[in-house]
């Protein structure tokens, strides 16, 4: 035990006091072991070294997941046994702080081993922490994720560099569509994990499998392959993935929601984000966009692109952004604009072939509202194109009849397109509308982000949930 | 297996039975063995006199009502009868005493934990000072004690106030199988969790 880890819970000794050096040892654990796995949460108790009240409690809230941490002072064997029957119930992990090496007699530590597999409970030390985290892989940082939510065993600083060697060897494999490796990972894998992260983690290879090309049916794995991935895996998935195979990113994203992309927390560039939203614009689901910047009709707009900023799911093209949100609550705060010429209001409306249901006009000092009565278009109205044929008349906001049969309501002023009370829309049907509008962008550049939205895939394959 | 060899593996028995039973009171919040390398300097003490050192078998802090956060250190004697415990009671007690010198903080309670009585006879008398100066007193105490053989200098050299304290934190505590298994069952525990305050905000 002579890595990070290592070093630090050695540090402890230098702490004099029990109290003092029991809340440094469960800091140094708790601060690794979150290191190691972010969307944790990791609650230290006070207790240290009970029996049966653990010293850390886990936590994944958007799973809804809690796993127990016990910490050992006494690494024997026979001792971590006799406390893993009164604890197995909860399917814990036990973490000795000490390595035990006292390797005499083998069969202690084989009745453990068979008896945490028995429980689902993971018996492990710092050495073997050290070793899931030690490669700077996404891969080991998944599997470390799986071995903190559903490890099982005993696993040792030697066990564990073996699991993550081979895991890292078999993501090369799934990548260049060699089977053998990635069978070796997944049976090292599988071997200290639970049916639910094993499912989880073969998934994983299997997605990057397909994402290579590599057919379905010849997938190295007898696995009848189950479980959701998280947030986690998925920013491996479009870390790791450049295919433009739009199919492939339909199947992945197919039950994919806004909120599950807004976790995965700032991402800014990769190309495969770009590739999954645009795949899944049908199926994305968004509250509202709001927009900022403007786009400069002079300027040559290059294909917008996509990126994860401030919980939001962002479209950025040259001197403009727009903000995707699921909840009104996650847009950002709005700059203040003004509101836009009443001409350009009604050519962005024939452009985008919708009915306008009502609209705000503020000339001079008076501020008009003129509403559509059953079927009918503003723009028909006599009162409208009075005010439209007279110039100088600005729209503060106007609401459009989307093809769902939903308002949109666009309002110029915070730059801000949402329906009435909760209504969504589909980021295909919000996003080229809401932008056009607000942001008074051409054909042209409406017309290519309207075109990506609507990439089909042909003979979509009906493929389980991917993501949790 | 050599004879010393046995005894150690007995104690270290004992100590586990010793770490179970208490921690299955409920009433334990932290606690730590002397046969760990992370905790056990903090059981281990020296001879004033002599160079050579002894440790608490248990320590940790205690949890709820008047033992609140009160630490505690234990000596474990996991005999079946009698045996050696009179004498080492009398080690124990010249060990709490200068514990309690080097580190009051340590010893706000400091248990006998046995499965055997031991002069019963006189039980009700173990914890008076009259017994613990007897005790520090006793010829295979009073040099590593008060770095004398002579009673009279030793008897100068007492801490009365000491043994004043030692009167209201020493604790006898004596087992029997039956009771070691007539604790929570492992069905109930995860209700106990709650009721431990387990489940609420760390403090």
């Amino acid at each position: 035990m002579n890595g990070s880890i290592g070093v630090a819970l050695s540090r402890a000794l230098d702490y004099n006091t029990p109290d003092s050096r029991i809340d440094y040892l469960k800091t140094t654990v708790s601060n690794f072991l979150h290191a190691g796995d972010p969307s944790m949460q990791v609650r230290k108790t006070e207790f240290f070294n009970h029996t049966f009240a653990p010293d850390l409690v886990l936590t994944w809230p958007k799973e809804g997941r809690e796993r127990l941490v016990f910490l050992r002072t006494n690494p024997d064997p026979r001792w971590l046994a006799s406390d893993l029957r009164a604890i197995s119930d909860s399917h814990p992990i036990i973490l000795t702080l000490d390595t035990w090496n006292q390797r005499r007699d083998e069969r202690p530590r084989l009745e453990l081993s068979e008896a945490a597999i028995e429980a689902s409970a993971l018996v492990t030390d710092p050495a073997a922490i050290e070793e899931l985290t030690a490669f700077e892989s996404p891969i080991t940082s998944v599997l470390s994720n799986a071995v903190m939510r559903g490890g099982l065993g005993v696993v040792d600083g030697d066990s564990a560099r073996a699991v993550a060697e081979s895991a890292v060897i078999g993501f090369d494999g799934a990548a260049s569509l060699e089977p053998e490796p990635i069978r070796a990972a997944l049976s090292r894998a599988e071997a200290i994990l639970n049916d639910e992260q094993a499912g989880r983690f073969s998934r994983l290879y299997q997605v990057v499998w397909e994402g290579h090309g590599g057919a379905v049916e010849n997938f190295p794995s007898a696995r009848n392959i189950v479980g959701p991935m998280t947030s986690r895996d998925l920013a491996l998935v479009l870390s790791t993935l450049d295919t433009d195979d739009i199919r492939f990113w339909r199947r992945i994203g197919h039950s994919l929601t806004l909120d599950q992309l807004t976790a995965l927390g700032e991402l800014q560039g990769p190309l495969a984000l770009g590739l999954l939203v645009e795949a899944n614009a049908d199926r994305l689901v968004a509250r509202g966009v709001r927009v900022f910047g403007s786009a400069d009709p002079a300027t040559e707009q290059d294909p917008a692109h996509w990126s994860i900023e401030r919980n939001c799911l962002v479209l950025r093209g040259i001197g403009w952004t727009a903000f995707f949100a699921p909840r009104s609550t996650d847009l950002p705060a709005y700059d203040s604009r003004r509101g836009i010429p009443v001409e350009s209001l009604v050519s962005a409306i024939r452009d985008l072939g919708v009915r306008m249901t009502e609209v705000k006009v503020k000339q001079n000092s008076f501020a008009i509202s003129i509403e559509a009565v059953g079927a009918a278009d503003v723009v028909d109205s006599p009162d409208f194109g009075q005010l439209a044929s007279r110039g100088g008349s600005i729209a503060n906001s106007a609401a459009i009849a989307m093809t769902s049969g939903r308002n949109l309501i666009a309002d110029f002023i915070t730059g801000t397109a949402t329906g009435h009370t909760n209504a969504t829309f589909t980021i295909r049907e919000l996003g080229p509308a809401a932008i056009k509008l607000l942001l008074q962008l051409g054909e042209r550049e409406t017309s290519d982000l309207t075109a990506r939205m609507r990439r089909e895939s042909n003979g979509e394959i009906v493929q389980p949930p991917l993501w949790e | 297996m050599v004879a010393g060899e046995i005894h150690q593996q007995t104690g270290s028995i004992g100590i586990d039975r010793a770490k179970r039973w208490l921690d299955n009171t409920t009433r334990v919040s932290s606690i730590y063995t002397n046969t760990e390398k992370v905790f056990g300097d903090l059981l281990h003490f020296r001879w004033p006199h002599g160079g050579q050192s002894f440790s608490f078998d248990i320590g940790g802090k205690l949890r709820g009502g008047a033992l609140h956060d009160k630490s505690f250190m234990a000596e474990v004697k996991a005999y079946k009868y009698e045996m050696d415990s009179a004498r080492e009671y009398a080690e124990f007690i010249a060990e709490c005493y200068v514990a309690f010198q080097d580190k009051p903080d340590y010893c706000d309670n400091l248990i006998w934990l046995s499965w055997a009585p031991f002069q019963a006879q006189s039980w009700h008398k173990h914890r008076t000072p009259e017994t613990i100066k007897k005790h520090l007193l006793h010829k295979e105490n009073i040099h590593r004690v008060f770095g004398t053989t002579s009673v009279e200098e030793a008897k100068a050299k007492l801490n009365e106030q000491v043994v004043y304290e030692l009167t209201n934190r020493l604790w006898l505590l004596t087992l029997c199988e039956e009771q070691e298994s007539l604790v929570i069952t492992t069905d109930n525990y995860n209700r106990l969790r709650a009721f431990m305050g387990v489940d609420e905000e760390s403090r």
